[in-house]
């Protein structure tokens, strides 16, 4: 039997729900603090749940098997990429800080996690929209940070870690145009990689006072063969007082970074 | 980038600071103080604060402290380049009178500095009290602290990052963990990236600052402080307006980090 339970399905539009606006604006109040509630941080796919790396650490460690977050569960490698990200997998735990900063996973080193990763990592996130012309979205994971332009600006052509952005709004969705990122962040620590002529284009849709949908479609010819859509929705904190705890991972990595710089004194 | 240790001043950091960030104090600075405006020149956010969204440069020339007598004068006081400027670089000396740029790493090409400007504005360093324009005297267990790591670094390597090197030794800015506050306001470092994004919201106010991306949220909401045992790099910043004055406090600050770069 086919029961109507009138749960809002997950990428259903829900007309019905028109967000507040904010003061002295016609556009809806974004503002809040928002995390997803996905593994995708762990692989973007469908995954099964797996062991840590780290085997005295047990379960505390250990990767939960979870739904991907990629449309048709497929991302369009071309060949040769799909062998650099194989091998990323392989060299994920990786670090030399000193000769090529690009290999391992980004998180294990505590750089910013790009665009769209920062979105989906176990960590919140808090949008703050007022009413000058860019919205700062502040990730509490290594204080990362991006300043969406909503005014029409030339771009900077200067690459960094997170890219980037422009907005407008189409109707209620917030729309944000990410490029100009560096070839180092990855989408998960599975390896899934882009190059820095990556494009992303966002969207976060108000669905309710607890919720938002987030959809980001990603362009990147020299790595995939077409564009391909990732969808997850944002949950809003909702207890008293939600506020972003500091997580500055830096001193965390500095001995697996630099140990070996560590001071021995001369004298 | 020139910068020496600083967390020996961090270990006797009051752990109660009161930052005081004046929407007329900063036009003040940011047009030259040509002009001070009055209450009704101020922007309105919709929601009726005073708006002091934008992007600023914290870039100036006073000192963070007044030159004791018979130290070079004070910007203000007497026409000269900015401070870190060619023929006024201030040479901070630790507790046992060595240079600290003993212990910096090497500085970056010219072309990476940006100088501030020099504004006349009758004040002659950036602490005000005490009067006399000086950080008034760590307690004896702190100056014990400082000494004590001061000895410690004689004859540490310095430069390029090798073995034998700076890591734990280095301070929180240098090795890219925060410049702590209000040592992310400090001017006087005069090096670069020294621009900050602020923005507002109904109960909150953000900077973003540019050196070492990071974001302090200021919520307005009266909420309470962070238990004490909890520490942040940033502490925990809570905010309200006085009249047209944005007054933050901030508590809960890890100890390692500095208050300016040019206290020693």
């Amino acid at each position: 039997m086919l029961i109507c339970t009138g749960i809002p399905v997950a990428g259903q539009d829900q007309p019905g729900y028109k967000a507040p606006r904010l003061r002295g604006s016609d556009h809806p109040d974004l503002n809040g603090i928002y995390q997803a509630f996905t593994t995708a941080n762990w692989d973007i796919l469908t995954h099964s749940a797996e062991a840590g790396p780290v085997p005295s650490l047990g379960a505390w460690f250990a990767r939960p098997g979870g739904q991907g977050i990629v449309e048709g569960n497929e991302i369009p490698y071309q060949p040769s990429a799909l062998k650099t990200k194989q091998q990323n997998f392989a060299d994920r735990l990786k670090v030399d800080s000193y000769k090529n900063r690009g290999m391992g996973d980004s998180e294990l080193k505590c750089f910013m996690p790009g665009v769209p990763r920062a979105t989906y990592m176990p960590y919140p996130f808090q949008i703050l929209q007022g009413s000058s012309k860019f919205i700062v979205v502040a990730y509490e994971f290594a204080n990362a940070s991006r300043v969406i332009h909503m005014e029409k600006l030339p771009p900077s052509g200067v690459a960094s870690w997170m890219g980037e952005s422009h907005g407008r709004w189409e109707g209620d969705t917030l729309v944000v145009e990410v490029s100009g990122f560096n070839d180092m962040t990855w989408f998960d620590r599975a390896g899934n990689f882009h190059s820095e002529d990556m494009k992303v284009v966002e969207r976060y849709t108000p669905m309710s006072p607890y919720h938002m949908m987030y959809e980001a479609t990603i362009e990147d010819p020299k790595v995939f063969t077409r564009p391909w859509k990732i969808r997850l929705p944002l949950y809003r904190r909702i207890e008293p007082g939600a506020r972003l705890m500091e997580f500055n991972c830096v001193e965390f990595t500095n001995e697996l970074m630099y140990g070996r710089f560590k001071a021995q004194p001369t004298k | 980038m020139r910068v020496g240790y600083r967390g020996s001043i961090g270990a006797a950091v009051i752990l109660l600071a009161v930052l005081t960030l004046s929407p007329r104090l900063i036009a003040q600075q940011a047009n030259g103080g040509a002009s001070r405006p009055g209450s009704d020149q101020i922007g309105r956010t919709p929601w009726g604060d005073p708006d002091l969204q934008g992007i600023w440069n914290s870039l100036g020339s006073l000192p963070f402290q007044r030159p004791r007598p018979g130290e070079k004068p004070p910007e203000n006081e007497e026409a000269g380049p900015p401070v870190g400027a060619p023929g006024n670089t201030p040479v901070l000396k630790d507790a046992l009178g060595n240079p600290t740029s003993e212990r910096a790493t090497g500085n970056g090409p010219e072309h990476w500095y940006e100088r501030g400007l020099s504004i006349r504005t009758g004040q002659t360093s950036l602490v005000v009290d005490p009067p006399d324009g000086r950080i008034p005297p760590m307690t004896p267990e702190a100056q014990k602290r400082r000494r004590a790591f001061d000895e410690s670094m004689v004859g540490v390597a310095k430069d390029e990052p090798r073995p034998g090197g700076w890591l734990e030794t280095s301070d929180p800015w240098l090795r890219c963990i925060t410049r702590g506050i209000p040592g992310m306001f400090d001017p006087t470092t005069t090096a670069y990236n020294m621009n900050f994004l602020i923005t507002q919201g109904p109960g909150w106010v953000a900077m973003v600052s540019e050196m070492i991306h990071e974001t302090r949220i200021i919520p307005l909401d009266g909420r309470p402080a962070l238990p004490s045992n909890v520490r942040q790099w940033l502490g925990d910043s809570r905010g309200h307006w006085e009249g047209d004055t944005l007054v933050v406090e901030t508590t809960n600050i890890e100890p390692k980090t500095a208050i300016s770069a040019s206290t020693l």
